[in-house]
């Protein structure tokens, strides 16, 4: 220990550090265990990558309505690139594209080395591997359009491909960006509902326009489209994006060494935590190690009068709660109101209809977030407010259902008055509408009630069965997402009863009440059921 | 770096979002001092270790070891040349052995020489791991791993040694062993500094303790008469 402490530091810091990062590289290089997958899980992964990816495609090929042409690219290319940047600036708000175990910040970034020399080669591999997704994407979307519309030349397929993958190096840069700065990510947490709503906007002024030109106001998401769409703005279209990329590129290299340690280690924990529920199928812990990893976003100080009367008191202390956290009820009206868009710009289809269900389920899920903290401790709850957990539960579904009918209506409102429903839509507020949303409301309260962790004595059966049996597998997919199933179902089915008979220009009115028979059928039962829970036992 | 104190903490403030976890530090540690950290659970004791080892980033105020700021590139680079730290929550290479660990730091460190095996394998000797040498971390106790961790720290050059609670998960045995590194450490000119709930596992070794409550100061003397002052109620001995 003392030889130790009386060696010379000065030699230790003088050395060359890029070396010996590069040494200590290849150490660790040479002693990983590496992963080597048997045939088996290379032909099951390929088997389920072939199925998943078919059904996929089917999906994406019903939501544009047939093959890929330039005019559909022009319409929804740059809104998923959009939608793509976006995803990638919030994964940099809790990961990003480099990233470190706690190990690695224990011995590599307390050593005295720059921390960029660490950085730099993850940065690198993550931008090369952008470029090859962008790429590999392109040349799919080269095929689906060469198929769908005849040939595609050579030199607008080079441009697609170097547009697409210099979109790609962008985003990861991007999301690096956010990654080492704390402020960026917090900007990026607070703005991105915002955000996502010009999307949506930018997506119906796109959708109803005739115009086949994407123009270089259009931002990289469009530019990036052009060349693949073979606009005529083209080669001015392809310059932006790629001198976007090289500049985006460029500052991220040179802030290789702004994401100090603890960027790195808080990262880390959260991957370790999301593995952790991962592995034990617990959701709900997985959710909350995401959520705690997220920067605080902004909480309103705002006093909720206190009702007099104790029946409002979990009323009160939701609306107490959506103020403290006004994202979630942002991201609720965001899901809840491209539910209903997509619903009525889409009569009779059933893919959209699904869609929105879901999305209403979701939107319903984030403000149920009250009911999830009560039954994450169960004891608190039962200390602070002695009621039935029946009661509790249908008492916490007040809100969240007040606050979506009030969403969904206001969206059906304004989707009539832009033109793109027709004025019969309206008839849905009085009478349908309601009870689909307390069908989605319900679910999700149900669904909350368990907690998100796969009941123990059902998950021993699963794992005492014969791991390659897919039957297991599908009752645990049944078992974790009934609610959202059942939701797709009753207020998916309502939408597409309804749906069809405008689309097929038939009676509405015995559709409606087949719809309405239908949510309220569902209403009652979920009712009853939310009546004989009880509080669970964690 | 001659008359500069090892470490050096002027007004260190960490917030997490409102919540203020330590507040306007002020801390020196000379060569060859001992300066212990106590106080309750949630005290800021963490806090204040991570943030000097420049695990967290300091909301106000800066750490510098040496006369070399801990917390800004290039200087960091030296103050971490110069700092060992051995954290509250050891964190290996599940791929690695305990060998292997040590060879990982003292190349991390530019530690080289012909004899850097057997020096390692003393070093292991002494933390009683000489039979876990080629174990990897899973088949490792609680305490080994935590003995591991102190390893780590100490085959590399360090003038200064920071510890968060270095003896959770030991025995008394290598309490013992640990006690003696340290003492000899600060003859060596080594400064140490270290968290620790068990107050008896500072006498002997802690010249000064330094309690912290709500992230404050609240007092700051020689280790003895701090403890035996009746300023630490509640916390306790092994």
């Amino acid at each position: 220990m003392s030889d130790a402490a009386r060696l010379p530091v000065s030699d230790a810091a003088n050395a060359d550090t890029r070396a010996r990062a590069r040494a200590v590289r290849g150490f660790l290089r040479a002693r990983r265990t590496r992963f080597r997958p048997t045939a088996y899980q290379v032909y099951a992964t390929v088997v389920v990558g072939g199925i998943a990816g078919a059904l996929a495609g089917n999906a994406v090929s019903q939501a544009i309505g047939g093959s890929l042409t330039a005019h559909k690219l022009l319409v929804f290319g740059p809104v998923v690139l959009f939608g793509v940047l976006l995803a990638a600036l919030r994964f940099g708000t809790w990961q990003g594209p480099v990233g470190f175990s706690s190990a690695d910040v224990g011995f590599l970034l307390s050593a005295p080395i720059a921390i960029a020399a660490f950085v730099r080669p993850k940065l690198d591999q993550s931008l090369l591997l952008g470029a090859a997704v962008g790429a590999a994407v392109a040349g799919v979307a080269i095929l689906l359009l060469a198929g769908g519309s005849g040939s595609i030349d050579a030199g607008r397929a080079v441009g697609a491909v170097a547009g697409v993958t210099a979109f790609a190096v962008l985003a990861v840069a991007a999301s690096w960006l956010v990654e080492s700065s704390r402020r960026a990510s917090g900007l990026v947490r607070r703005t991105s509902p915002a955000v996502l709503v010009i999307g949506g906007a930018l997506l119906a002024i796109s959708a109803t326009s005739s115009g086949r030109s994407v123009g270089v106001w259009s931002g990289p998401w469009g530019w990036a489209i052009a060349p693949l769409a073979g606009t005529s703005s083209l080669p001015v279209a392809l310059a932006l994006i790629i001198v976007a990329a090289a500049a985006t590129t460029t500052i991220a290299v040179r802030r290789a060494g702004a994401g100090g340690a603890e960027v790195f280690l808080a990262r880390a924990e959260i991957r370790s935590g999301l593995r952790a529920s991962a592995f034990s199928l617990d959701y709900r812990g997985a959710a909350l190690t995401y959520r705690s990893a997220l920067p605080a976003g902004i909480g309103l100080r705002v006093r909720v009068p206190r009702p007099r009367a104790p029946r409002f008191a979990v009323l009160w202390r939701d609306a107490v709660g959506l103020l403290r956290e006004p994202s979630r009820l942002a991201w609720a009206t965001l899901f809840a109101a491209a539910a209903t868009v997509e619903a009525l710009t889409h009569p009779g289809r059933a893919i959209p209809a699904g869609i929105a269900a879901a999305a209403v389920y979701f939107a319903a899920g984030f403000l149920c977030e009250p009911l999830r903290l009560d039954v994450d401790r169960p004891d608190t709850g039962a200390l602070l407010l002695s009621w039935p957990f029946a009661r509790l539960l249908l008492a916490h579904c007040a809100l969240p259902t007040l606050a979506l009918f009030t969403v969904t209506a206001t969206a059906v409102v304004a989707t009539v008055v832009a033109g793109a429903a027709g004025a019969g839509a309206l008839a849905l507020i009085p009478t349908v509408l309601a009870p689909t949303v307390a069908v989605a409301v319900l679910c999700a309260a149900l669904s909350a009630r368990r907690g998100g962790r796969v009941d123990e004595k059902l998950l021993g059966r699963l794992l005492s069965l014969d791991p390659n049996n897919p039957g297991g597998a599908a009752v645990l997919v049944l078992w974790l997402i009934p609610w959202l199933l059942a939701t797709t179902v009753v207020v998916g089915g309502a939408v597409l009863v309804i749906g069809s008979a405008v689309a097929h220009h038939r009676a509405v009115v015995p559709a409606a009440l087949t719809a309405l028979a239908l949510a309220g059928g569902a209403c009652a039962v979920l009712i009853r059921v939310a009546r004989g829970s009880e509080r669970p036992d964690r | 770096m001659q008359g500069a104190a090892s470490l050096a903490v002027h007004g260190l403030s960490r917030r997490y979002g409102r919540f203020e976890a330590l507040r306007d530090l002020e801390l020196e540690v000379a060569p060859g001092e001992c300066v212990a950290i106590v106080g309750h659970n949630g005290s800021g004791k963490t806090t204040a270790v991570r943030t000097i080892a420049g695990l967290l980033e300091p909301s106000a105020g800066r750490v510098e070891v040496a006369g070399a700021e801990v917390h800004t590139e290039p200087s960091g680079i030296e103050a971490r040349a110069l700092m060992a730290v051995v954290p509250d929550n050891p964190s290996l290479y599940p791929d690695l052995t305990v060998h292997e660990h040590l060879e990982l730091v003292a190349l991390a460190h530019g530690v080289a020489g012909d004899d850097l095996d057997a020096r390692i394998d003393a070093l292991l000797l002494r933390l009683g791991l000489g039979d876990k040498r080629d174990a990897r971390p899973g088949e490792l106790s609680r305490g080994m791993r935590q003995k591991l961790q102190i390893g780590c720290a100490l085959i590399r050059p360090h003038s200064l040694l920071v510890l968060d609670e270095p003896v959770v998960g030991l025995d008394p045995g290598s309490q013992q062993t640990l006690r003696e590194l340290l003492v000899e450490a600060k003859r060596a000119g080594v400064a140490v500094m270290l968290t620790t709930h068990q107050l008896e596992f500072g006498r002997g070794v802690a010249d000064r303790a330094v309690v912290l409550a709500d992230g404050v100061v609240v007092a700051d003397g020689p280790y003895d008469e701090v403890v035996d002052g009746g300023m630490i109620d509640g916390l306790d001995s092994p």
